[in-house]
């Protein structure tokens, strides 16, 4: 059976990228030499991959009556996301993030996260999961008020239509509101997260334990993702520790986007977790060989895992190496 | 006397995207992540001499180049919807928005993240021509002069404007200090009256250290000076040797963001109303006490009420 869509929901960002040559001290000034400004926010990377993946993403989430807003329009709609469901705000603008990079690397970032705060649950509308055969939520819904009860309606809209909810954590929120984020498990089908965040999820060191604690809770898969170590999976029969792709890093920004991107698809198109897992761990190597968040999928990550197949065949995932390589080349 | 809906003021050059970003606290922790309560994006340089003229009625026509980007489009929406003419304006695909970004605590302090504008080379057009011919006075920023697609088209502006007998004023500000000198010579040959502080007197007047070295600015094109000087007031030297001074309005300080630019467009359509120098000077003086007791920049200069408040009668404006 063909999978249907997924619906995301999170914050609709644009991140305002400076590369500056210092962050000055108050009352100074400093000039950047580039201003960037991309398309932001964890479900947005998300959504961009999964339709390069060929699989259908529709947004929900608010932004404001601004140019901002329009430019996160014209971005979705150009990779192909179904906008309609976005819902525009007067009261507040869109959502701003601005990262200053200094020459060595480090970011510094401001958040303003506008209108997405103010998407009321009776901005969801209930034919918005009409064809829809997963949800995926990203963690910075749970640290609004407004936003958060949203969240749970549509956990709820979900639940009584028997579609399956995922959620990509995220560090920051979790550090914030860590008891609503504890609620929010048992209605979980899949959760996605790092090391940090499940021990905190959890109050467990440990991977294993992290996992099988997050398993009790009647999720399907749980992913942790170790950055630059890989990912480990757990699900109710097995684990597994899949080392990350090796890859020449540029910029690690939307890399765990482009992990759950991997996984929601592999897993909404019955792979084997060995399969999901290596395509998780493939976007997410390769987008962190582009600069900002990558706009990659099929046509970038079949290669790669082509020629990791062939570099590498004593690859510890060469079992889901070659699933994910049979089933994306079966893709027309 | 004419009254203010009856001038057309033209500003070339120094259009720029301020968004104000309103976070916690400064210093800027490095790798830091804070959460922003309020982002608004406010036009920075000229718009806000743009927005001062619109606020007291006189028709501002806006020329300059911004990128065809989102600070672009959202800055010129701002000074359209307070009536400024912006439809000359160069909106360039390949280039972009001068910008700054202003990080405000609410302690009071900030940090300016700024990108200077750069694109393709832009020539003096016809449109823009036909905009100055159209205007009762023109007047630019010195700030433009660090601008590269723009200063040799500020340049021959300034001089067809002044060819075309229109009064020309030149504000050069502290950031003229990274032009060569040749370029500000230039400028200053461009125009027939200069608005300055005492602080900037040295960056135009070759040795000059302060007051008494204004009258130097002077020339053959050069015909009034005016001297800003914040809370003291102001006062304005005439080539003929005449000097008038006006103190100023003593009032709350809260933010001296955008008086001097404020100020700048109330002195011009006070003076084209042919107004004596004191008054123009008074009335002036009032739309930047009334600024410095707001806060912020942009769409936050006076309104025309709030400028008669300061004035309280001693000029009928």
């Amino acid at each position: 059976m063909p999978a249907g869509c997924v619906l995301l929901f999170g914050d609709l960002n644009v991140d305002n990228i400076l590369t500056v040559p210092e962050i000055p001290t108050p009352g100074h000034d400093t000039y950047a030499s580039r201003v960037e400004t991309h398309l932001g926010g964890a479900v947005c990377n998300t959504s961009v991959i999964l339709q390069r993946l060929h699989q259908p993403a529709r947004m929900l989430g608010a932004i404001g009556q601004d140019h901002w807003g329009e430019f996160v329009l014209q971005e979705l709609q150009r990779a192909g996301v179904d906008t309609r469901y976005i819902v525009r705000k007067f009261e507040q603008g869109t959502g701003l993030i601005f990262i200053a990079v200094i020459p060595n690397g480090e970011r510094t970032m401001f958040s303003y996260r506008g209108a997405n705060t103010i998407l009321l649950p009776q901005d969801i509308p209930e034919d918005i999961l009409d064809g829809v055969s997963l949800v995926q939520l990203s963690g910075y819904v749970f640290i609004s008020p407004l936003q958060c009860q949203s969240a749970f309606h549509l956990i709820e809209m979900a639940r009584k239509r028997g579609v399956p909810v995922s959620l990509d954590t995220g560090l920051d929120p979790l550090e914030r509101e860590p008891e609503i984020f504890r609620q929010v498990l048992p209605h979980l089908t899949l959760c996605i997260t790092g090391e940090e965040e499940a021990a905190l999820l959890t109050g467990k060191p440990d991977l294993k334990d992290q996992a099988v604690a997050l398993l009790a809770q009647g999720m399907k898969m749980v992913a942790i993702k170790l950055g630059g170590r890989g990912a480990y999976l757990a699900w109710p029969q097995g684990e597994l520790l899949l080392p990350a792709f090796q890859v020449e890093v540029k910029d690690t920004t939307g890399a765990g986007d482009a992990f759950s991107a991997g996984l929601i698809y592999g897993w909404m198109h019955g792979y084997s977790p060995c399969a999901s897992g290596a395509l998780a761990n493939a976007l997410g190597g390769l987008s962190t060989t582009y600069y900002g968040a990558a706009w990659i999928g099929r046509d970038e990550v079949l290669p790669f895992l082509q020629s990791v197949q062939r570099q590498q065949p004593d690859h510890p995932a060469r079992c889901g190496i070659q699933e994910s390589i049979q089933r994306l080349s079966m893709q027309a | 006397m004419k009254s203010f809906s009856e001038l057309t003021i033209l500003s070339l050059g120094d259009l720029v995207s301020d968004l104000n970003v309103a976070i916690q606290s400064l210093p800027v922790t490095h790798q830091g992540h804070q959460l922003v309560d309020r982002v608004h994006l406010e036009p920075g340089g000229a718009g806000n001499f743009l927005l001062a003229g619109a606020r007291l009625g006189c028709r501002m026509i806006a020329l300059g180049v911004v990128g065809d980007d989102i600070y672009g489009r959202e800055m010129l929406e701002v000074l359209e919807s307070e009536g400024v003419k912006t439809e000359d304006v160069i909106r360039q695909p390949d280039g972009n928005t001068t910008l700054v970004f202003v990080l405000a605590d609410n302690h009071g302090h900030h940090v300016f993240l700024g990108q200077v504008g750069r694109g393709p080379q832009v020539s003096l057009q016809d449109n823009w021509k036909a905009a100055l011919r159209s205007a009762d006075a023109v007047h630019s920023y010195g700030y433009t002069l660090n601008e590269e697609r723009l200063a040799p088209t500020l340049l021959a502006g300034m001089e067809y404007a002044l060819a075309c007998g229109k009064p020309v004023f030149f504000d050069p500000g502290p950031h003229v200090a990274n032009v060569p000198i040749e370029t500000r010579w230039q400028a200053l040959q461009r125009c027939s009256a200069v608005l300055l502080t005492e602080e900037e007197i040295p960056l135009v007047v070759p040795g000059g250290q302060g007051l008494a070295d204004a009258p130097r600015l002077f020339s053959e094109t050069v015909h009034l000076v005016v001297v800003k000087r914040g809370s003291e007031g102001s006062l304005a030297l005439s080539a003929d040797g005449r000097q008038v001074e006006h103190p100023g309005f003593k009032v709350p300080l809260v933010d001296s963001t955008a008086a001097g630019d404020s100020f700048a467009a109330a002195f011009i359509a006070s003076w084209l109303q042919g107004r004596p120098l004191l008054d123009a000077l008074a009335i002036a003086n009032a739309m930047g006490a009334a600024k410095v007791q707001k806060p912020g920049s942009g769409r936050q200069v006076p309104t025309l009420a709030e400028v008669r408040a300061v004035l309280n009668g001693t000029v009928n404006i």
